[in-house]
């Protein structure tokens, strides 16, 4: 396929998913809402409806760029047939795909398909760019070498299984408490090794290279530095999801091995002519959706964080300054509230640790206080992660990009 | 003349009040060889550290093959292999590993792994980890990474630093193989102006930050007669004769044997002369030409590098 040709798909289907994510997001005029009530139509009840919309929406889009596109060649009739078959496939392998996807994050009013649609449109955009796809390809695969090959990686994996078992194991369950309290406090443990891991795996990306002088031996290759830049934020985003899934499995796994992850029960007490009955709380299926939600949420604050780490990495020209500040920074927002005199609740709000919310929970559950879920837990950790990750990734571009190396 | 490949105008790179570089210009053309030479802290490196993409200049520009390298980096550099300084590697891969990396960054095929690592005499430990090699062997495996692919220019920061004599020669044959079978264009910063003189068909002599003299050896180097050997049946006291007659030609025993002195044609009459008064005729009078080392000198005010 030609490059040209390459370049053309890619730009429509990055201006499709930028623009299904700004009507998604802005829910503009009735469009929406018209989808929305369409799907609820065309699907059995209790189905999701976002999720068909989702794909009816992308597959105008889809269908209908090159149709404009295509208005200004010779060949319309044709185009518009190739067209009208293309939105109806398009329309319906989008449903197949975002409608599991939507049923997912149900709890929330911002599904992350909106946040993806919008990451995936912004890097579409970047595909599409004169060669730019290649070259990126390329670089991504020598990162994705020299992480694998490297030592940070996998310790921090085997520190990260191993933090997470050691967290579950040391928990004394108390009275009441069920293996989600267990989970919950071993994936606590899980993540927070994952967060200094991948700040420290950030902060060697860029400020490593310097210290080991191998920056001078790449850099005179034909790429652009934010291209660089670019390709090392990538890996680190897999790092970070590979680290949230590994710490993730390690506590399920471990947990559904050790205590089970059933429903959540309460003992009711027999009196007052009552039998003494086992009421269920939660059921294990809620549960899980709970959990997902806090891992969803995690990994964006793992994103962010290896983000954070790779600005600091830009910032610096060799690795301990860089490794330092990166402590630092993740000092200061951990125990902001003690040594910086900032409130807990505006911490929280910036530098929020997910899992705790669901150990809270659990906990709550074995006092047989039935609380609710906070429901704005996914797209807050999902608007904080997506707006701190962009904001350094765009603030490591442009310090990169300018700056002497020696 | 064929059309250059590398042409820099006015660069000029400014740290604060310090002036490294201070308006260059200098062209290489396609195919050849280039020397790069000038004393310590003349500006070579922050030349080729333009050249490498790791610093910006204050000002000029750098065209390879036509492109303006700053403004559309990616085409003009296409091609460009640079080693800066002492080659580094990621030290937990292997020689092998550590090739592919660049290989992969040039889009070199699959098989010149082999053969670079082949023409360099690692293959034998290709498989070990960098962190475990010596200099010299970080030094092949930095001459390798500067050839992989299809390479237009290859800029080299002392590339014979730390190696030894048989190396020196391994890596002088294997830029003369290169430029020979493919046509790589070679910049070459070196310190051994000897192998600058062997391999190099053009120089650029910088110093305090500015060119000041470029040009093809021979040409810059003449067919002038620098001085004379002379060979006599008493060195010791045909020395004191010439020392007394002509000072100026700064008479000396030259290690192997014999005289040296100083002087173009104008000294013959004068030394056969001399000689000749103390009774001491010349065995052999053998003319020297001008040496790069010595035109070196000239031009940098007696600044070694």
């Amino acid at each position: 396929m030609k490059a040209s040709r390459l370049g053309t798909i890619l730009w429509t289907l990055a201006a499709a998913v930028l623009i299904h994510g700004i009507v998604r997001q802005l829910e503009l005029g009735g469009l929406w809402q018209g989808l929305a009530d369409l799907g609820t139509s065309l699907l059995p009840e209790g189905a999701p409806a976002t999720g068909i919309a989702d794909a009816l929406l992308l597959g105008l889009l889809l269908g209908g760029l090159p149709l404009l596109a295509g208005l200004r060649s010779r060949h319309v009739p044709e185009a518009a047939l190739e067209i009208a078959v293309g939105m109806g496939l398009t329309a319906g392998a989008a449903a197949l795909l975002f409608a599991p996807l939507d049923w997912v994050v149900t709890t929330t009013e911002r599904p992350l398909l909106v946040y993806a649609n919008l990451l995936g449109g912004l890097a579409g955009v970047a595909l599409a760019t004169d060669g730019c796809a290649g070259r990126l390809r390329t670089l991504i695969g020598v990162e994705l070498l020299k992480v694998w090959r490297g030592r940070l990686l996998r310790t921090g994996l085997l520190v990260a299984i191993a933090a997470t078992v050691l967290a579950g194991l040391a928990h004394e369950p108390g009275p009441g408490e069920s293996g989600w309290t267990r989970a919950a406090h071993a994936l606590g443990v899980g993540f927070w090794t994952a967060e200094i891991l991948v700040l420290v795996l950030g902060a060697t990306m860029v400020a490593g290279e310097i210290s080991q002088s191998t920056m001078k031996m790449i850099l005179p290759h034909a790429y652009r530095r934010a291209e660089w830049v670019a390709a090392k934020a990538t890996v680190l985003v897999l790092c970070a999801g590979l680290f949230a899934l590994v710490v993730s499995l390690t506590g399920i796994l471990h947990t559904t091995a050790d205590a089970g992850l059933d429903d959540v029960t309460r003992e009711a007490v027999a009196g007052f002519g009552a039998e003494e009955e086992v009421e269920v709380f939660q059921t294990a299926a809620v549960m899980r959706g709970r959990m997902i939600d806090m891992a969803l949420a995690a990994t964006a604050s793992l994103i962010a964080s290896a983000l954070v780490g790779l600005l600091l990495s830009c910032l610096f020209q060799s690795l301990v300054p860089a490794l330092s500040a990166s402590f630092l920074v993740f000092a200061a927002l951990k125990t902001g509230d003690i040594f910086l005199g900032f409130s807990k609740k505006t911490l929280d709000a910036v530098y929020a640790h997910y899992p705790d919310e669901l150990r809270r929970l659990t906990e709550n559950f074995g006092r047989a206080l039935n609380e609710s879920w906070d429901d704005t837990l996914l797209p807050m950790g999902l608007t904080l992660g997506l707006l701190t990750g962009v904001l350094c990734l765009l603030i490591s571009l442009r310090v990169f990009g300018r700056r002497d190396l020696q | 003349m064929s059309e250059p490949l590398l042409e820099i105008r006015g660069l000029r790179k400014h740290y604060g009040a310090v002036r490294a570089l201070d308006g260059i210009d200098l062209q290489v053309r396609a195919g050849s060889v280039y020397g790069f030479i000038g004393p310590n802290g003349a500006g070579k490196t922050t030349t080729i550290r333009i050249l490498a993409g790791l610093i910006r200049p204050t000002s000029g520009s750098v065209f390879l093959g036509g492109r303006d390298l700053r403004a559309d980096r990616v085409r003009a550099a296409q091609g460009l292999r640079a080693l800066v300084e002492v080659p580094s590697f990621y030290p937990g891969l292997s020689g092998r590993e550590n090739l592919t990396v660049f290989a992969k960054l040039a889009r070199a095929e699959a098989g010149d792994v082999d053969r670079l690592l082949e023409a360099v005499g690692l293959t034998h430990a290709a498989q070990r980890a960098v962190g475990g090699y010596s200099l010299g062997m970080r030094q092949r495996l930095g001459i390798a990474q500067a050839l992989v692919g299809k390479p237009r220019l290859v800029v080299l920061d002392e590339p014979m630093s730390g190696l030894d004599p048989s190396a020196i020669h391994l890596v002088r044959e294997l830029i003369l193989a290169e430029r020979q079978t493919r046509g790589v264009t070679f910049f070459l910063s070196s310190h051994l102006l000897h192998d600058v003189e062997t391999l190099c068909d053009e120089v650029g002599i910088i110093h305090r930050g500015a060119i000041v003299a470029e040009g093809r050896i021979e040409e810059l180097l003449g067919d002038a007669i620098s001085g004379y050997h002379v060979r006599t049946a008493d060195d010791a006291k045909a020395l004191e004769a010439l020392t007394a007659s002509i000072p100026a030609a700064r008479p000396r025993l030259h290690p192997d044997g014999g005289l040296v002195v100083e002087g173009d044609e104008a000294l013959a009459p004068a030394l056969h002369r001399a000689l000749l008064e103390v009774g001491m005729p010349a065995i052999a009078v053998t003319p020297m030409r001008e040496t790069l080392e010595r035109y070196f000198i000239e031009k940098t005010d007696g600044v070694m590098g």
